[in-house]
């Protein structure tokens, strides 16, 4: 099993990067920082290490960006691309990227449901389409809450998670929780303008409703897990790797 | 602009025709659909309800749109024998969000319509075409979170590809967060203190937001104040601004969406038949205005000055 990192843009730390196997890099929920990921990608890739291209949903002015990103990538080896959105998909094959291909956290969730004790199979035929296309391999996040989830033998499926650990992902919206001005009724807009706001801070959000706190990242909301389940051996079946998250 | 609007029990139908609707769509027990809630429970009644829709001129189709199909006591086989059973009461489509179902409704049924449901939502062209490619699809829903000059190319793409687009109503829906994707409402990882509807969407309690505390701060940058108000209020009452609003919702109307949806299956039947009614006026008003003035710009200045 491997052990990957995912980094934060804002400090990119050689010495945290050094102690694992695979470096995760990208913009995992937002399409406004496709840009700022670009940008650093030559640093990324000196390190050295096996690197896995996270991707957001996309609108079309992320799959313009997304391409722009995809075809500098092309001049590096050994990385994989973690796919958000179907149509960064159909952009991996139009451009003739070949490598392997991930469903990533958002898109997961169209294929399993993470319950209580265990993850489902929402659809035995729909891992197959994808299978078809040799994408076997699905990111969700860590599960694991205790001793009293088990994981479910996912053995008659040739599949294999890469799980994020410590945030679990709740929900992603398209605008942002942090940054943006509020959109007035009169306004259609044409495109989102970002000022990059969420690269501030996190937060975190108690709330009277629920006993665990709510974080906030960028556009998106998680929970922490803190349970260590995770790396006890009889619990893993079907995993490939481990990603911890330096932030959500 | 043609209004689609769920329907939950045979007698609203004909007050649906009244209040402006073109065509209906409806749930069935033993096909899992989203939200599981306002379903027909009887084959019995299916058929009548596709009888008297097509005697009143009427599409009607079927919501077969949620994405975990192994969440159901009914097996593959018999929810695709259901499926059958409804399409061969002579329904015009079926609203789909799991590929897997998609696949096999095409493979089994490959004349019945199918619509792609928000659940497995279009952000972009080339999303609309994969779906296309793989799956012919005949309309295409479009999420809550996009405006319609995002959509400008999927819309164009759709209308050259004879793809039929649908919009939900901006007055009734256009929640921030991205449907399909989103645990909220779930309490899978969860303790609750307060039992709420509301979800976590609105985490805050009644008019008190909820408490925020920056964490993971960047090094040598100090958080600005309204950043901090900001959050709080967002993430204590209902999220992150909506792109689905009056002025986007002009712009879909010119730009030629198809049609305008009605789809909460838990409200009251006097609620639906209003909101019907309501979105059947708003269309009217639109197309008098373009009507009236030549000028597109002038007409949406008249449309967003109206309150509506």
């Amino acid at each position: 099993m491997e052990n990957a990192i995912k980094i934060d843009v804002r400090d990119i730390d050689k010495k945290k990067i050094a102690l694992y196997d695979c470096i995760y890099f990208g913009t995992e929920f937002c399409e406004n920082l496709i840009p700022v990921y670009e940008k650093k990608l030559d640093k990324v890739f000196s390190f050295g290490k096996k690197i896995c291209i996270l991707t957001p949903i996309i609108t079309d002015k992320g799959l313009k960006e997304l391409k722009s990103l995809f075809t500098n990538l092309k001049k590096y080896d050994d990385f994989e691309i973690t796919l958000n959105d179907f149509g960064a998909l159909m952009l991996v094959k139009e451009l003739d990227i070949r490598c392997r291909l991930n469903i990533g956290r958002h898109l997961s969730k169209l294929f399993f449901t993470i319950k209580k004790n265990h993850i489902e199979v929402n659809d035995p035929e729909s891992l197959k389409i994808l299978n078809d296309i040799d994408i076997n391999t699905f990111e969700v996040s860590n599960f694991l809450f205790s001793n009293k989830s088990i994981s479910i033998n996912l053995n008659n499926f040739d599949i294999k998670f890469n799980i994020y650990y410590p945030y679990v992902l709740l929900s992603t919206t398209r605008t942002c929780l942090i940054g943006l001005d509020d959109i007035s009724l009169d306004h259609s807009v044409k495109s989102i303008i970002c000022r990059n706001e969420c690269i501030y801070s996190d937060y975190i959000v108690k709330t009277g409703k629920i006993k665990e706190d709510l974080i906030v990242s960028q556009n998106s909301t998680f929970i922490e897990n803190k349970s260590t389940i995770l790396f006890d051996k009889k619990t893993l079946l079907n995993i490939n790797r481990t990603v911890f998250c330096v932030r959500p | 602009m043609k209004i689609l609007s769920c329907i939950t029990r045979l007698d609203e139908l004909i007050e649906l025709k009244k209040a402006g609707a073109d065509e209906i769509y409806f749930a069935y027990n033993a096909i899992p659909n989203y939200a599981n809630t306002g379903m027909f429970y009887n084959l019995i009644d299916v058929r009548k309800l596709i009888k008297l829709s097509h005697n009143l001129k009427m599409k009607v189709h079927l919501a077969a749109n949620e994405i975990n199909l192994s969440d159901s006591t009914n097996t593959f086989l018999t929810i695709i024998a259901n499926i059958r059973k409804i399409i061969n009461f002579g329904i015009d489509g079926i609203i789909v969000s799991d590929i897997g179902l998609l696949k096999r409704i095409k493979s089994e049924f490959n004349n019945i319509p199918v619509h792609l449901s928000s659940l497995n939502p279009v952000f972009n062209l080339n999303s609309l075409k994969f779906f296309y490619d793989s799956f012919k699809i005949s309309r295409v829903i479009l999420p809550n979170q996009l405006s319609a000059l995002e959509a400008k190319n999927i819309i164009n793409f759709a209308k050259k590809n004879k793809i039929e687009t649908e919009i939900f109503f901006y007055k009734f829906f256009g929640c921030p967060y991205i449907n399909g994707f989103c645990m909220m409402h779930t309490d899978a990882y969860l303790k609750r203190i307060v039992k709420s509807e509301d979800g976590l969407c609105r985490a805050g309690l009644g008019l008190k937001p909820a408490k925020i505390q920056p964490f993971n701060i960047a090094k040598r940058m100090s958080i600005p104040k309204e950043l901090m108000s900001r959050v709080s209020y967002r993430v204590s009452f209902g999220g992150s601004p909506r792109v689905l609003n009056r002025a986007s919702f002009f712009d879909y109307y010119v730009l030629g969406i198809d049609y305008l949806k009605y789809g909460t299956r838990t409200d009251p039947t006097e609620k639906r038949i209003h909101s019907v009614k309501m979105m059947k006026k708003v269309i009217n008003l639109i197309e008098k205005l373009l009507n009236k003035y030549d000028d597109t710009e002038k007409a949406r200045e008249f449309f967003l000055k109206i309150d509506i």
